[in-house]
Formats: structure tokens, C-alpha cells, sequence
């Protein structure tokens, strides 16, 4: 078989494919690779240093389809043909130039661990397997998607985790069949249970840490090779409002973080609908001596008040959104239109009431307390249905709308595990890390909604109950 | 994959839901029109039969492991009897579920929404509870564990401020009339806890089939405290003439606290927004129940479809009566036919049973 010519004829049209002839000591070789992928120092360095000291077989390893040869020039590997005879061999290449290790921007910690993930799935792994040097760590990978040929990982703790859940997510993951897979993203959208749901039903993280303690709860990581953000499955409502960064902390003021996280969340969902239905539907329940000041602030507005509040509320989602994209630099520019021109020019010019950018702002600062990004996004979108709601239908109508969003939520599941698990259906202990945090060593089992192999986290025995 | 099976506890916030429901707005003029101070050892003492009745439910359910009234009345009774008792079941739940809606939606419309057309909160509460009850029974168990414990809390909680208004000689004398009057109301009273017999119908979907009767009994006892606490409450508070005057006199005596330095000035709308998820999960129940008899009386594997036909049915049912006395008299025909059916069936099925079973020994 002619081997240069079989690869040269696959890579033709690649300027970046080289294909070179060396003499070492009488012997011809041709060496095929990208130039892209393969640095030309380490070439000189490395591969012709070995070839000269004529031990082609021990760093080499033997190739017999041409498949194969293009897949490991692709992935920044060498093909080395001995010319006489025709004998392939690849030598790994020295790898790709990848960003470094450095501190989420996304996910900052104010105490713990504060490496990140980056694009190199070999990284991330050894990320994980540093950390956790035990053989009970598994990592399986497949190639995904029918073009780009992802390398996706699946890493999870043999031992704690389901295999039930395991299955399944094995199950979901073997069915992906896109034509790309360039991100997490996608691989989450494939593999969820509900896609008209607006919640996430898998969290992402960009922390080692995170994705570790996950795996020790009996969760599962999956990974997608040049994306630095990594998937954990299943999920469940409450994590919304938990952070690693609980754990790190006393108890009490992890708990304290959380009910306000929880009110927050509250918060952001509901009072421009609260707004919306006291002020249009029911003045009456207001106490007298606001809702005097309230009407006062609002003689001069003409609009009713559900107008104003989404105006005001969509003018929100939008600075934010503009804020996002933009250059930091700019993004001060923002600061200052949103709050200054929008904030107190629409008061004086009579389009809002005060109250109301009191209720915006509140509503968007208690937005920002969910740590996680997607279920902070998924309750700010919520808003706008309420919104509709209460001003059609009042508190009935706000009413109803919670009440919608809570049947979906328990009606939701992520990989078999209720989403809305363990607030219902009741598991007490668990409870200890939902609103609570309970101290450490009150914390001995692994959450049982997820029923992990091995029930046990620790061992109190030894430690004395007054030292 | 791990299954989903109702736990003991789901099956107590269950019927809790089904029970709890119009009652507790109703329930003090109701049973004070008739018993007067006695209210409470009626409740009482309709709580009790109840309990009786739900035991004789749960003796049948644990006979027949795995399987509910649909499949096994059949088998005891025959295949046309059988039917014509299910077809029953069928059109009182549908009854109760369209009266249940009508009231409440007349309820808020008076307190909430006076300008909005009642079909409009009537459509509403439907489709919260359409959309659960297609996600099947597991899916309402754990609605109702979330919402019936907070409901209940934010209820205890503003019944606790009408205790500064009470006066606990109103209900006094115990017994005063006699027993007779205390018969007359029973009936009546009996109609705010029923709800148990969909024991009957989702007893084969529980983890421990076995703790079925305890739970019954559990949830059963909480209604009727909670009922007790509300009757005493509005006698003591409004005296047992004025009970009768006026509609709802639960939402009467919350409206009348006036909490110094509170930021809300009407509890009233809290008791709203309390009772409207009782009265919602009421509806859940029975509508679910009601597909769950008829897809599998057809032989369906799923009970969405039915559900779904079901809507506009109980729509009509809701908007058919006229005026608050029409629904009153549709609620009364529901009521007794549902009384009747709790009353005659489940014993006519042990008795059969029992029968059977002693002739197939002999």
C-alpha cells in the first residue's frame, strides 16, 4: 500500500498538510502531518533525533488503515512511512497550543480552590484526576457528533453513583447524532428530559472543585473537548440556590447565604407582579398611608401600571443584556445611561413612578443572588408571564401563576430523580442541605434522592463530642 | 429506572387535599345553621363516621393488593353492577369537580375580581389543574406536599390574630338542644369531609399498600381539628345567630382583625390566597380520579386523553347553574350521591367479599 499517497490524496486541498522526505542513515523516511497542529522544533527535536538512533519500533506505534493514520495526523499526531518496505508508524505529536490555567471569570470564589477548566479536555481531566487519584474515578470517552468528531467524557465516582442514573445517562449520550458538537450546550439540550421547560436541567461549571463534589454526591460530569464549561447531570431545583462556596463556610452563615439567595429568588419572580396586581386590582390591601404615596408618585404617570412595569422591566433585561456583551470599557457607559437617564430622567418626566424603579431595582438586584446563571435567567423570564397574569387577573391571577410553575416543577424530572426532589417528595434527610446547611458533621449521608451505592460520607465515631 | 410510588405521607397530604376544600368557608354556617354552639361534637362526630368509612375502604384496598375499585368492584359484584357503581363514582366526581370550580370561582370573583366574568377564573383554575393532573398522580402528591402544609401554616397563622376578637362563652352550652338538632346537621357536615373515598381509587399506586388506613386516619383527624378550630373560632367570634347571617363567615371573622402595625391591612386577601390552593387540589383530585375510572373502564393504557375530554364537560357543569342557589342545589345532588355511594358501596363489597370468601372455604 502506498501510504503517502492514500493521505496526501484525503488532505488534498490543505495547504497546512505536509508530507517531507528524510535520509537517516541510508534508510528513507516520509513523514506526514499538519503544520498546524505539530510544532516543527519538536519535530527536529524529538522524531528525528529517535529515527536517527534507529529505534523505530519502541516510541512508534505500528498503524494498519489508512483511517486510522488520518484520524491520528487530525489529531496532531505524525505519521512516519519507512519507505523501503512501507511500514506506518505514528509518533504523538507535541500537542496543541492551549490558554492556561487561570481563574474563573464566570464563577469567582471568595475562598477555596480557584483554578478553572480550559478548553483541552485532557487538561480538565487531569484537573479532576489530580484531585481524586483513585481508580475508582472512571472517565469514558466518545467521539460525538457526526462531523466534528467531539471527544465528550464522561466522568463519574464507581461506587457512589447510581447505575441506574448511570445507564441512563450513558443511554442519552449514545444517542447523539448532531452534526456539530462544539459545546456543552448542545450536548444538555440533546440529552434533557424536557425542552419546553424554561429551567436548566443540567448545571454547568467551570470549577474543578464543583464538578468533584458533585461526583462525590453520586452525580455525573460530562465533558466536551474545547469547551471549558463542564456539565453535571441530574440536577435538581435546589441547586439552584446552593454554591460549593456553602460548604467552605461556617454553617450558619452558608445557611443565612442561602435564605437569602431563596428570598432573592423569590423576590425577582414576584414583586413587579405583586406591584402590578396591589396597585391596579387590589389598593385595598395595601396600608392606607402608602398606598396615599404610592397614588401621589403615581398622579402624573398615564400609563396603567402593568405598561409601566414591563417597560420598565424590559428596559432592565435589556441594559443588562447590553452590559453583557459589551466591552468593560463600555460597559460603564451603560451604567451610567441605564441609571442615571433611564432610572431618574423617566421619574421626572413623569413615564414611571418612583416606587416602580424602587420594585426594578430591587427585582434586579435580587436576580443576580441566584448563583446559578441559567436558573437566575429562567426565573427573570418567568417574570414577564406573572407580570401578564397579575395584570389581567390580579392576585388571582399572580396566584395562579405560581401555581402553574410549581406543578411544573414537581411534574419535571432530570434523569429519573425529581426535579423538584428533595422538597417533594419528603426527604427529611436531606433536607439538612436544602434552606439549611447543616454543620459538617450533621451532614454523615450522600443525598438520598439520588441513591448513591455508598450511603456514607463520614465517620464521626472518632471525633470527641467536647474537645 | 426508579419508580415513583406515592409514600405514606403523600397519601396523608392527599386526601388532606381532597377533603379540604369550599368546607372551610362554608362549613361554620352550614353546621351552625343546624347545631348552633354544638358545631364542634357534630364535626366530631362526622369526622368519626368518616373514619369509619375510610377503615372499611382500606380493609377492601389491602384484600386486593395492586389493584383499585375499578378493577375489583367488577369481579365482587358483576360486570353490569359493577359498571353502574363505577358510572356513579364517575358522575359525582365530575359533579363535584364542576361545583367545586363554580363556588370557587364565584368565592373569588366576590373577594378578588368583582368585574371579572367567573368563566374566565373558572377556565383558570382548570388549566393548573388539567396541566397536573395529566402529569399523573405522583406529579399532584407532590403539588400538595409543597402547597398544603405552607397553606395550612399561613391559615393557622391569621387565625391566630382573630383569637384578640373571641369570646369563649358564645359557645356555651354544651348540649343545650339536645341530640336532636345535632342529627339534622350531621348529613351536612359529613358533606366537608368527603374527599377520603378516592382512597378507593389510589390505593394501588402507594409504596406500602399497608399503611394506607393509618394515613386515612391521620389526614382525616387533621381535617377534622382544622374544621373544629374554624367552627369554634367564627362562633366565638360572631355568636352562633350571627354565624348563620352571614355567607362565608371564616373570610367574616379574618376580615374583621385588624393586626396593630402590620404591614398588610386585609388578611382577608392572605386567606385568599390560602384557599384558592385548597380549593384548586380539591379539583385535581376528583378530575383525576374521574379520568383514572373512565381510561380504564375503556381499557386505555393512559388517562391523559380522557382528562382532556373531560375539561369542557366539567366546564359546563360549572357554568350551567345560574346563581349561587342553583349551584347550591347542584352541589347537594352531588353531595348526596356521593354520600350514598361512600355509605352503600364500600360495605356491600366486604360484604360480598366476605361472603365469597366463606363460600369458597366451605
Amino acid at each position: 500500500m502506498d501510504w503517502v499517497s492514500e493521505v496526501t490524496s484525503r488532505f488534498s486541498d490543505s495547504s497546512d498538510f505536509q508530507n517531507s522526505m528524510v535520509h537517516i542513515a541510508g534508510e528513507s523516511f516520509t513523514l506526514c502531518f499538519l503544520d498546524s497542529l505539530v510544532d516543527s522544533h519538536y519535530i527536529q527535536d524529538h522524531i528525528l533525533e529517535k529515527l536517527r538512533q534507529n529505534c523505530v519500533e519502541v516510541p512508534f506505534s505500528p498503524i494498519s488503515t489508512v483511517d486510522e493514520a488520518v484520524s491520528e495526523i487530525l489529531n496532531g499526531n505524525l505519521l512516519i512511512v519507512r519507505d523501503c518496505d512501507q511500514e506506518a508508524y505514528f509518533a504523538i505529536g507535541s500537542g496543541l497550543e492551549e490558554r492556561s490555567i487561570q481563574e474563573s471569570e464566570n464563577e469567582s470564589a471568595l475562598r477555596g480552590p480557584r483554578d478553572s477548566f480550559v478548553e483541552s479536555l485532557r487538561t480538565n481531566v487531569s484537573l479532576i484526576r489530580r484531585r481524586y487519584p483513585d481508580p475508582e474515578l472512571k472517565v469514558t470517552i466518545q467521539e460525538l457528533g457526526r462531523r466534528t468528531n467531539t471527544k465528550v467524557a464522561m466522568l463519574y465516582v464507581d461506587g457512589i453513583v447510581n447505575p441506574n442514573i448511570l445507564d441512563e445517562v450513558r443511554t442519552r449520550l449514545s444517542t447523539v447524532d448532531l452534526d456539530k458538537v462544539l459545546d456543552s450546550g448542545t450536548i444538555e439540550q440533546w440529552i434533557e428530559d424536557s425542552w419546553y421547560s424554561p429551567f436548566p436541567q443540567a448545571q454547568y461549571t467551570e470549577r474543578p472543585s464543583n464538578v468533584l463534589f458533585a461526583m462525590l454526591e453520586g452525580r455525573i460530569a460530562i465533558m466536551v473537548d474545547g469547551n471549558s464549561s463542564v456539565l453535571i447531570v441530574p440536577v435538581t431545583f435546589s441547586m439552584l440556590f446552593q454554591s460549593p462556596d456553602d460548604y467552605y463556610e461556617r454553617w450558619m452563615i452558608g445557611t443565612a447565604i442561602r435564605i437569602i439567595r431563596v428570598a432573592g429568588a423569590a423576590i425577582a419572580l414576584t414583586l413587579p407582579s405583586l406591584y402590578i396586581a396591589l396597585i391596579s386590582y387590589h389598593p385595598g390591601m395595601i396600608p392606607t398611608q402608602l398606598a396615599l404615596s404610592i397614588s401621589a408618585g403615581r398622579s402624573e404617570v398615564p400609563f396603567p401600571a402593568f405598561l409601566e412595569a414591563l417597560f420598565m422591566e424590559a428596559t432592565l433585561e435589556m441594559l443588562r443584556e447590553a452590559g453583557l456583551r459589551l466591552p468593560k470599557v463600555m460597559g460603564q457607559t451603560i451604567g451610567i445611561v441605564g441609571g442615571l437617564v433611564i432610572g431618574q430622567s423617566a421619574v421626572e418626566a413623569g413615564i414611571v413612578s418612583p416606587v416602580l424603579v424602587i420594585v426594578v431595582a430591587i427585582t434586579a438586584i435580587s436576580s443576580f443572588l441566584v448563583p446559578a446563571y441559567n436558573g437566575a435567567i429562567a426565573l427573570r423570564l418567568l417574570r414577564f408571564p406573572l407580570m401578564i397574569l397579575s395584570g389581567s387577573l390580579g392576585m388571582f391571577g399572580l396566584l395562579l401563576g405560581l401555581m402553574a410553575i410549581l406543578a411544573h416543577l414537581v411534574s419535571l424530572k432530570s434523569f429519573g430523580i425529581n426535579y423538584f426532589a428533595p422538597i417533594t417528595p419528603y426527604r427529611f434527610s436531606d433536607w439538612k442541605d436544602l434552606l439549611v446547611r447543616a454543620p459538617l458533621i450533621y451532614m454523615k449521608n450522600r443525598p438520598e434522592i439520588l441513591h448513591p451505592l455508598d450511603q456514607k460520607r463520614m465517620n464521626t465515631q472518632k471525633r470527641k463530642k467536647g474537645w | 429506572m426508579i419508580k415513583d410510588r406515592l409514600t405514606t405521607s403523600q397519601i396523608v397530604v392527599q386526601l388532606f387535599a381532597a377533603m379540604v376544600g369550599v368546607g372551610i368557608l362554608t362549613l361554620p354556617e352550614t353546621v351552625g345553621a343546624k347545631a348552633g354552639v354544638d358545631s364542634w361534637i357534630v364535626i366530631f362526630a362526622a369526622g368519626f363516621l368518616a373514619m369509619v368509612a375510610v377503615s372499611i375502604m382500606a380493609y377492601l384496598g389491602n384484600r386486593f393488593p395492586g389493584k383499585s375499585i375499578i378493577h375489583y368492584a367488577p369481579t365482587l359484584i358483576g360486570k353490569i353492577l359493577g359498571t353502574i357503581v363505577l358510572l356513579a363514582f364517575l358522575l359525582y366526581f365530575l359533579m363535584f369537580v364542576g361545583t367545586v370550580v363554580r363556588i370557587s370561582a364565584d368565592v373569588t370573583k366576590l373577594f378578588l375580581l368583582d368585574l371579572t366574568p367567573v368563566e374566565v377564573i373558572i377556565i383558570g383554575m382548570l388549566t393548573i389543574s388539567s396541566y397536573l393532573v395529566l402529569h399523573g398522580v405522583n406529579a399532584i402528591a407532590r403539588f400538595n406536599e409543597f402547597i398544603q402544609p405552607l397553606a395550612l401554616l399561613l391559615l393557622l397563622l391569621v387565625l391566630t390574630q382573630t383569637i384578640r376578637d373571641t369570646d369563649f362563652g358564645r359557645i356555651l352550652p354544651v348540649l343545650g338542644d339536645g341530640i336532636q338538632p345535632l342529627m339534622h346537621a350531621l348529613p351536612s357536615t359529613f358533606f366537608s369531609f368527603m374527599g377520603f373515598e378516592i382512597l378507593l381509587f389510589i390505593q394501588p399506586f402507594m409504596e406500602q399498600p399497608r399503611g394506607a388506613q393509618r394515613a386515612a386516619l391521620i389526614s382525616i383527624g387533621a381535617t377534622m381539628i382544622l374544621y373544629v378550630i374554624v367552627t369554634i373560632l367564627c362562633i366565638a367570634v360572631l355568636g352562633k345567630s350571627e354565624v348563620t347571617l352571614v355567607e362565608y363567615p371564616t373570610l367574616a371573622i379574618i376580615k374583621n382583625i385588624e393586626v396593630p402595625g402590620a404591614f398588610i391591612e386585609r388578611l382577608d386577601s392572605i386567606m385568599m390566597m390560602v384557599w384558592i390552593p385548597f380549593a384548586v387540589t380539591t379539583v385535581v383530585m376528583f378530575h383525576y380520579c374521574a379520568s383514572l375510572i373512565a381510561s380504564q373502564m375503556l381499557g386505555l393504557q393512559e388517562h391523559r386523553v380522557i382528562a382532556l375530554y373531560m375539561i369542557p364537560l366539567v366546564f359546563l357543569i360549572a357554568v350551567l347553574p345560574r346563581n349561587i342557589l342553583e349551584v347550591d342545589k347542584w352541589s347537594k345532588w352531588a353531595s348526596w350521591l356521593g354520600v350514598s355511594l361512600i355509605a352503600v358501596v364500600p360495605i356491600w363489597l366486604v360484604l360480598v367479599y366476605k361472603w365469597k370468601k366463606r363460600r369458597k372455604s366451605a
